[in-house]
């Protein structure tokens, strides 16, 4: 508020008339009305980019450095270096989780998931390896994990986990088809009394099973597979919803479901998976962190010393929920799904001798960037509908601003033609007996302030004896 | 209508009855201070030695306000008439006229002749007869509608509404018809938002005057009781100037002053009721451009001031100019009220002569 009106305020108290309290009341409400106006306008502002060619140049820059890092560090199961540490963290996760469930063993993975998968058993954990689903299914123990349904960590895999574990069965998908196995594990029974008892048993089996199966089974040789990716599962989902629909699965879901599988068996799972974010959460960190240093050196440039404060600087710099920040994660995401997708083809052309390997393609493509980059221009296309809204309604509250501004201008005007309290004080004065000099003066002053013609008011001694002497 | 419009359009009309509310109670007030004021100078005079020649002038001046009062009383009847013709024709009557409804005729005539000014920017006092009744009628706001009979459609009285309050009323709601001629929802959003900005603008008006108002009525009661104690102060003087004390010939000045002053709480104008663009601004907008705006506006001069009180301080882009221009062209009740064919107005281009000579203020 400004010094103006404070000093507004000082007069209400002090004037006996009371007067300019309706005008300092009508002020004051303005002012409010135009301080909401401006948070309106601001908050539109606020949904602005603000960003300048350094910006775009460094999240482009952040972008590439995360696609080399992806390229060389990331690549394709079974030749990732960020892979390896990745699988090695999933396998020390799962012994610790085997540790806490009770398992004594010392640094064996396959130990710790046996315990596991002993501890928390389910029916639905046929492999393919001798058993009846190898010839029906063509499940193997690389695929088997894919192709089980309550081995996908999604809601459709919870579901068939805590069906089959109800009815002793099993679920696949394969060749488009959902296939079902009764009677899948002889012995198995869900332990619970009741209803709600069964249903927690059969959810804390499953997401045990998923802990113990996501850095291989058992009996897995080498790295064996992990549980699907959700990016990937989906694929499933798809054939299952249709098939419960009684919508006919098309070429392409099978081609699609296919592909999944093949490159779930050459190690695309959770692990990679996790793998390949890591590069895009390093763009996301890498993004965000210059973002917030250029607009912190912004505010010290900017903000002298006295007015700077820990909220201030965190309101100017902080990089979450602007739309500049999310401008330059589009920037340097999309750079980065540029850069992967490049290697990612040209790769899938050299492996293809001549034509184009699509497995390669997908093993090699980072689909944690693709999903991010998605997000981002998702959240573009939404702000951009919504600030071409606001842009509307901005011209209209900056039009709005301008008639209350000249209202508040006429109001300070009235203000200051009616603050005459002190001048009709010569009333008083009269009372006094020396100061009826002073009193005429301020009668003199308020017929002036109030618009008498000069030669009207009365000025000088001079001038009231020619007034009741007949010379005016 | 938009909800955004009808809302905006509402809060005008009620800012207008607040206001009329107020113009009601300061007439009630002015007739008691004009009392006071003439007690008081008839005290002086008889103090004053006035020479035959002022005392002629002063019987002169007396003799205006005696007119002035006369006129009020004159208009009031005046219109007392109408009503009664239009209400006997089952018209609309005063119904239309929500200013004057709402007040006591005698004191809502007595405020408009002396605040008053007409759509010409001509003080109403000045005005005598039938255009004086019509002017601060129409000041009132809607009053015109009745006073040329009961009958009369909203737009035909388009340039009579050009006062103040009048506007809000019908001429929004006449000028407001001009969006249903745009199919694009973009175009009327632009219009209404347009329109919305004019009730706005009117809103705050009448708020101005609202707060003003208060504060005159505020003053004339303070100052109705100073006058009656310097009446009796002046009255213990005596009638002898030369024998008073210079303490008490220091009180009389204070006192003259003082009527003088407390004379202008009647005068003075209501900044809100003012019209904001006046036929004076018109002809010097026109005697400094008159290569660009050629006869058009010196043969429309009424029609310009109005359509400039209209959108005065409306900030408005090329679209919406060309978007507004088109919805008047458009718009048969606008132009038969404004005595303008489509063709004549399209080639004036008058709404950017009005952007013009709002530009010039």
């Amino acid at each position: 508020m400004s010094d103006y009106s404070v000093l507004l305020e000082m007069d209400v108290s002090a004037e006996k008339y009371g007067f300019n309290s309706s005008i300092v009341a009508a002020i004051n409400d303005a002012e409010e009305e135009l301080t909401s106006i401006d948070e309106s306008i601001e908050s539109i502002k606020r949904m602005r980019i603000d960003c300048d060619k350094t910006d775009y140049i460094l999240s482009a820059c952040s972008g590439v450095l995360c696609g080399i890092m992806d390229v060389f560090l990331v690549g394709k199961p079974g030749e990732s270096p960020i892979g390896k540490l990745t699988d090695k963290w999933f396998a020390n996760r799962t012994m610790d989780f085997a540790k806490l469930c009770g398992w004594k063993g010392q640094g064996e993975l396959s130990s710790a998931v046996r315990f596991l998968e002993k501890r928390f058993k389910v029916p639905y954990d046929q492999h393919g390896a001798g058993d009846i689903a190898k010839g029906l299914l063509d499940l193997t123990p690389s695929n088997h994990h894919f192709k089980s349904l309550a081995h996908n960590p999604t809601l459709v895999g919870l579901f068939f986990s805590i069906l089959d574990q109800f009815n002793n069965a099993s679920h696949f998908v394969s060749e488009g088809q959902l296939i079902a196995v009764d009677n899948a594990s002889g012995e198995f029974e869900l332990k619970g009394n009741s209803i709600h008892a069964k249903l927690v048993c059969g959810f804390v089996n499953w997401f045990v099973h998923l802990v113990s199966d996501v850095s291989g089974s058992s009996g897995s040789k080498g790295r064996g597979s992990g549980i699907p990716s959700p990016m990937w599962s989906w694929v499933n989902d798809i054939i299952v919803l249709k098939r419960k629909l009684n919508i006919p699965t098309s070429e392409f879901d099978k081609n699609i479901n296919g592909l999944a599988v093949k490159i779930f068996k050459e190690g695309f799972d959770v692990r990679f998976q996790t793998a390949q974010a890591i590069p895009v959460f390093v763009n996301e960190l890498i993004v965000r962190f210059i973002y917030a240093v250029r607009r912190m050196i912004k505010y010290f440039s900017d903000t002298s010393g006295m007015e700077r404060s820990f909220i201030s600087m965190w309101k100017s710099c902080e990089p979450f929920s602007n739309p500049s920040v999310k401008r330059m994660l589009t920037v340097a995401h999309g750079t980065f799904c540029l850069v992967d997708a490049g290697d990612a083809v040209i790769r899938g052309f050299v492996a293809g001798a001549g034509s184009f390997n699509i497995c390669e393609f997908f093993l090699r493509l980072n689909i944690a960037g693709i999903g991010r980059f998605t997000i981002s221009l998702y959240g573009e296309a939404k702000r951009g509908i919504a600030v071409l809204k606001q842009e509307n309604e901005n011209v209209f509250m900056l039009r709005k601003k301008h008639i209350i501004q000249d209202y508040v201008n006429g109001l300070k005007e009235l203000y200051s033609m009616y603050d005459d309290g002190e001048l009709l004080r010569f009333i008083d004065d009269l009372e006094e007996s020396d100061m009826y000099k002073l009193a005429f003066a301020k009668s003199a002053e308020l017929a002036a302030k109030r618009s008498v013609p000069a030669d009207k008011i009365l000025k000088s001694k001079n001038d009231i004896d020619d007034f009741f002497g007949g010379a005016r | 209508m938009s909800k955004k419009l009808k809302l905006a359009q509402e809060q005008a009309e009620v800012a207008i009855k607040e206001t009329n509310k107020k113009i009601e109670e300061l007439g009630n007030h002015t007739v008691a201070l004009y009392d006071s004021l003439n007690a008081l100078q008839e005290q002086f005079d008889k103090i004053r030695n006035m020479p035959s020649d002022k005392k002629l002038e002063y019987e002169k001046l007396q003799k205006i306000r005696m007119e002035w009062k006369q006129q009020a009383e004159k208009i009031e009847a005046d219109y007392k008439k109408t009503t009664v013709k239009t209400a006997g024709k089952g018209a609309a009557g005063v119904g239309a006229g929500v200013a004057v409804v709402t007040m006591g005729p005698t004191a809502a005539m007595g405020v408009a002749t002396t605040f008053g000014v007409a759509s010409t920017g001509t003080a109403i006092s000045s005005l005598s007869g039938a255009a004086a009744t019509n002017a601060a009628l129409a000041w009132l706001g809607g009053g015109a509608l009745s006073a040329g009979g009961g009958g009369m459609a909203a737009g035909e009285a388009f340039l009579a509404l050009a006062g103040p309050v009048g506007w809000a009323i019908a001429g929004i709601a006449l000028l407001g018809s001009g969006i249903m001629f745009f199919k694009a929802k973009s175009d009327q959003k632009r219009l209404e938002n347009v329109f919305c900005l004019i009730s706005e603008r009117d809103k705050r008006r009448y708020e101005l005057a609202r707060v003003e108002l208060s504060e005159r009525i505020i003053r004339i009661i303070d100052e109705n009781e100073l006058l009656g104690k310097a009446l009796e102060k002046t009255i213990s003087f005596g009638t002898e100037y030369n024998s008073m004390t210079e303490a008490q010939q220091y009180e009389l000045g204070s006192y003259v002053n003082l009527m003088y002053a407390s004379t202008q709480l009647l005068v003075n104008p209501i900044m809100g009721l003012k019209p904001n663009y006046t036929q004076a601004d018109l002809d010097r907008y026109i005697s400094s451009n008159q290569d660009t705006c050629g006869s058009f506006c010196s043969e429309h001069k009424e029609l310009m001031v109005s359509m400039c009180n209209l959108l005065y301080g409306i900030d408005m882009d090329e679209t919406d100019k060309k978007l507004l221009s088109k919805s008047f062209r458009k718009n048969k009740k606008f132009l038969a009220s404004s005595g303008i064919s489509k063709k004549e107005f399209k080639d004036s281009e008058i709404v950017f002569h009005v952007c013009e000579a709002l530009k010039c203020l």
